[in-house]
């Protein structure tokens, strides 16, 4: 029986294997915003992190248990990639998967939030997710000291609220509807003229 | 270029459970009725009648139209995606509705 990788290392191997070498920094914001929109839609977060403001927007220093979870699992290695020259270089700990496969447990509703995450951010800059996304996200706006837990609680259900729908049950529809328990609309008018008061 | 709707049982089953519920005689039901249908048929003709808020709701617009059958003003919104089964994505699919 294979060993079973914790939810947090689930997500870090989903992101390894949507961005070849993804930095640290860039993996964390992620999996943050997949908890962002994961408590605004479902409100509940994917992982189990505690962020709290950094340098560069939300941060958890467990992410690196997680990391190490993963590469001793075998799925995924670690890459030390420098930067500039000398005094003002540095490095990049840049993550890589291994493509070996694993049973996620996403549920449908967690998947398309992932994918939302994927489609939109991992070919987007830098400084743009960054700036346009990570730090526009209520609980970084209201957290302007570093150091400070984000109020991640704050956001559970809000998504919802503004849209009118669940995202789950919209979801469980369209699953429905490719199985083709669907009626057309003149069909679905005939049903409702059938059923009209006396 | 018109689409032809297509509505999933969860979004027929609260269409017609709003209908039951909210026009009880048969004069303003059969009105209902038929301002459901030309605004789905509108829809149809131009789905960018509708909204797309940001998130997972972006490819799950969002159209929100008004009935008026027994003299009260009611606003109502369907939730719809395009087909994936279809190649030449010429069906939109209603997947929920709600009175707002």
């Amino acid at each position: 029986m294979a060993d079973r990788l914790s939810r947090n290392a689930e997500l870090v191997k989903f992101f390894a294997q949507a961005y070849p070498g993804i930095p640290r920094t860039r993996l964390v914001k992620f999996i943050y915003m997949a908890d962002v929109l994961a408590r605004e839609y479902l409100a509940r977060p994917l992982s189990t992190l505690s962020y709290r403001r950094d340098k560069y927007g939300p941060y958890d220093p467990a992410v690196d248990d997680v990391v190490e979870e993963l590469i001793a699992a075998g799925h995924a290695e670690e890459r030390r990639e420098g930067w500039g020259f000398g005094a003002i270089g540095g490095a990049y700990k840049r993550l890589y998967d291994l493509h070996r496969p694993v049973a996620f447990s996403f549920s449908l509703p967690e998947s398309a939030v992932l994918d939302y995450i994927v489609t939109n951010y991992v070919k987007m800059g830098w400084k743009e997710f960054l700036n346009d996304v990570v730090y526009e996200s209520p609980p970084v706006k209201s957290t302007p000291r570093k150091g400070t837990p984000l109020p991640m609680e704050s956001l559970d259900g809000a998504g919802t609220a503004r849209v009118g729908f669940r995202l789950d049950e919209v979801l469980q529809a369209e699953e429905a509807g490719r199985r083709g328990d669907v009626v057309t609309l003149s069909a679905f008018m005939d049903e409702l003229r059938a059923q009209a008061p006396a | 270029m018109s689409y032809e709707p297509r509505l999933q049982r969860n979004a027929t089953a609260k269409i017609s459970q709003f209908l039951h519920e909210t026009y009880r005689t048969r004069a303003a039901y059969d009105v209902a009725t038929e301002e459901i249908r030309l605004a789905l048929l509108r829809l149809a003709a131009s789905p960018k009648l509708a909204v797309s808020p940001p998130g997972p709701f972006e490819t799950r617009p969002i159209y929100r139209f008004a009935l008026n059958a027994d003299g009260s003003n009611r606003e109502v919104e369907v939730c719809f995606c395009f087909d994936v089964n279809d190649p030449g994505e010429r069906t939109i699919l209603i997947t929920d509705f709600r009175e707002v």
